[in-house]
């Protein structure tokens, strides 16, 4: 039974049963995969150095993820498919060898695990913030092989809705024009403490003119928390400025059913995939299981680290200057902080 | 002389037809810095489209300075305007003009002065196995926190009613957006997706909104999504047709047949409808995809040796 979905995001589907995927053929398979086969290839030719500092990482002979070395015999992996499993073996060319938990770094998912008798230099983390959306990546494996190759979809940024700015107010979606009317304002919020009220109209923010629901989220949506704003309104007639200090957004937008089917059929997704306060999306195509490959650029060089199949679509890489600025810390222990993993993995 | 020159032709054509082939770093290199330029010509274009009716949330990309603006059928259903924003946050609004179905193919206009960012429409017919393409859109809706995932990949496949399957992934809110070869020119329109396979993505070919081309702008809609041409509601000129001798023959026609009225007889051979050979059955389902019944076309068969023509209006497989 194929399943077909269109790709609006309706409230209703409509009927699609006669929809018939094309079969792919045997000769266009074998056109697409000869082709596969030489850009795999050819990446193979920059894979060197990444490969020699992953390791997949075993828990009772079950594969759970990899981890990278970043020096004297310590590995950096998810946190939430390591920490919860017993019995880890790190596979080296010495052998299996038994790691065992040091620390957790809970803000970018990622544990620290010291492996005895591990012998891998540590990871070159390059800046790859420079690479534009477009730039090829490639996953690296143990053997040099790319697991899987792909673009930078989108530049590095923060899914946490508490990182966008939040004013509190509720608009009409369809308003559109001079001035688009508050509907309500939420209590305790920044547009409350300033004194916005229900029937003032919105006209500008930060000196710019704004004629829509849309526009003005994506405004403010861009802006951070904390940060004081412009905001010019029209009350009785008369032009109003305020200048509330944003809040952080409270609730995050669920996933809706549609796209969970959509997403949840395409392939495996790890549970902690969405938490994340900087990541680069790329459209390159995984399993859960492969989690902690450091991810390369066309130089070879190590600009970030999978932290989380997301969906169909998306692969979410930790970047390397991200990761060196977490090095810098202590993780927390385990029994310090023991919550603090496990709940990132719950929401 | 003339053969020469046509066999040269073909020749020419099959060398741009093959599927690229990469050898070395430099070529892959090559090929990124392609992509990256599709990129920054297509982010500007690519549109997130709102219901005014019930909030759904599709894409589209504008090809033209005016703002003419492509996107899925499925995406504008039941809606006669529509909400636009903008990759970098500005929204507009479009009136909904005409929608071919059966295409998944659909057209709206920006209201509003322009000159908006556009892209060029290229020939998703010129397309085969294994071109790469670069696929954009509002997956899940528009979000101000980034600019329109960039999706890369091959053309898997493409069926007899010009929809291309391709291994870029798509999904939900990214209809209706846009698929470019690699010169930046938009050649498919994200449609509907296998959900268990990662390498069924289907975008409705971009000659195939050529061919509805002129019907979308004038405001007509008209087809059935999924039909393919074969659905109930389809297009026809009624006749039943058999192959003689290598020739497509009219072998009966229902009470009511538009070709019946007009005064096609039993014997009849078909030559052309519209401008169009038709030397097969399927030829003359690709043909009918663009139009719908009661619209009216030429009809020209072959009756002892002379070319005789009709002017028939197309009935609804419905009617019978």
């Amino acid at each position: 039974m194929k399943s077909l979905f269109p790709l609006t995001l309706l409230t209703c589907l409509p009927l699609l049963g006669q929809l018939v995927p094309s079969e792919i053929l045997a000769k266009d398979q074998a056109i697409t995969e000869a082709q596969s086969d030489q850009i795999f290839k050819i990446v193979r030719a920059v894979t060197k150095g990444a490969s020699e500092v992953v390791f997949p990482i075993f828990s009772n002979r079950n594969h759970i993820g990899y981890g990278v070395s970043v020096g004297d015999g310590k590995l950096i992996a998810k946190a939430s498919e390591v920490v919860p499993r017993p019995k880890l073996l790190v596979k080296t060319k010495e052998g299996a060898l038994p790691a065992s938990i040091l620390g957790a770094y809970p803000e970018q998912d990622l544990v620290l695990l010291s492996v005895d008798g591990l012998k891998a230099p540590a990871a070159k983390w390059v800046d790859g913030s420079g690479l534009p959306e477009g730039a090829f990546l490639a996953a690296v494996r143990p053997d040099g092989e790319a697991a899987g190759f792909g673009v930078k979809s989108v530049a590095a940024r923060s899914l946490r809705a508490e990182d966008q700015g939040f004013l509190g107010v509720e608009m009409h979606p369809n308003d559109f024009g001079d001035g688009v009317r508050i509907n309500r304002v939420v209590r305790d919020s920044a547009a409350a403490m300033v004194g916005l009220r229900p029937g003032d109209e919105i006209l500008a923010i930060k000196g710019e003119v704004v004629k829509g629901f849309h526009e003005i989220s994506a405004r403010l949506r861009r802006l951070k928390a904390g940060e004081t704003v412009d905001i010019l309104i029209s009350r009785n007639g008369n032009e109003l400025k305020f200048r509330p200090t944003l809040q952080g957004s409270r609730a995050k937008e669920p996933e809706s059913e549609q796209l969970r089917a959509m997403n949840s059929k395409s392939g495996s997704r790890n549970q902690v995939r969405d938490d994340f306060g900087n990541v680069v999306q790329s459209d390159m195509e995984l399993e859960s299981s492969q989690t902690g490959l450091p991810i390369i650029d066309l130089e070879g060089r190590i600009v970030g680290l999978v932290i989380a199949r997301a969906g169909r679509i998306s692969t979410l890489i930790l970047p390397s200057i991200e990761i060196e600025e977490m090095l810098k810390s202590e993780p927390y222990k385990l029994d310090q902080r023991p919550r603090s993993v496990s709940e990132r993995s719950r929401r | 002389m003339n053969n020469l020159i046509i066999s040269l032709t073909l020749i020419g054509l099959q060398i741009l037809s093959a599927a690229p082939t990469l050898e070395s770093l430099s070529d892959l290199k090559a090929l990124q810095e392609r992509v990256q330029n599709v990129v920054v010509a297509a982010t500007p274009a690519t549109v997130s489209l709102i219901s005014l009716r019930n909030g759904s949330a599709g894409s589209g990309v504008t090809v033209s300075a005016g703002g003419l603006v492509l996107t899925a059928a499925h995406v504008v259903q039941g809606s006669r305007e529509m909400i636009v924003v903008f990759p970098d946050g500005r929204e507009e609004r479009a009136r909904v003009l005409g929608a071919n179905s059966t295409r998944d193919a659909a057209m709206v206009q920006l209201i509003g002065d322009g000159p908006w960012a556009f892209v060029e429409v290229g020939e998703s017919d010129l397309l085969v196995t294994g071109d790469f393409v670069v696929a954009m859109g509002h997956p899940k809706g528009y979000d101000p926190t980034r600019r329109p995932p960039v999706r890369f990949g091959r053309v898997m496949t493409k069926d007899r009613s010009g929809f291309i399957t391709t291994d870029c992934t798509v999904i939900g809110g990214d209809s209706g957006g846009p698929l470019f070869d690699l010169e930046g020119r938009v050649v498919g329109i994200h449609s509907h997706i296998n959900v268990e396979e990662k390498a069924i993505n289907r975008h409705a070919g971009i000659t195939g909104f050529k061919k509805s081309w002129n019907k979308m702008l004038a405001g007509e809609k008209w087809g059935l999504l999924g039909s393919d041409g074969n659905g109930m509601s389809r297009p026809v000129i009624g006749v039943i047709l058999g192959k003689k001798a290598g020739a497509l023959v009219v072998q009966a026609m229902p009470s009511g047949s538009p070709a019946l009225e007009v005064g096609v007889k039993i014997g009849d051979e078909l030559l052309r409808t519209g401008d169009a050979e038709i030397s097969s059955l399927d030829d003359l389902r690709k043909f009918l995809i663009d139009y719908e019944a009661g619209d009216r076309l030429k009809l020209v068969v072959g009756r002892n040796g002379e070319e005789l023509e009709f002017q028939i209006m197309l009935a609804g497989l419905r009617a019978y």
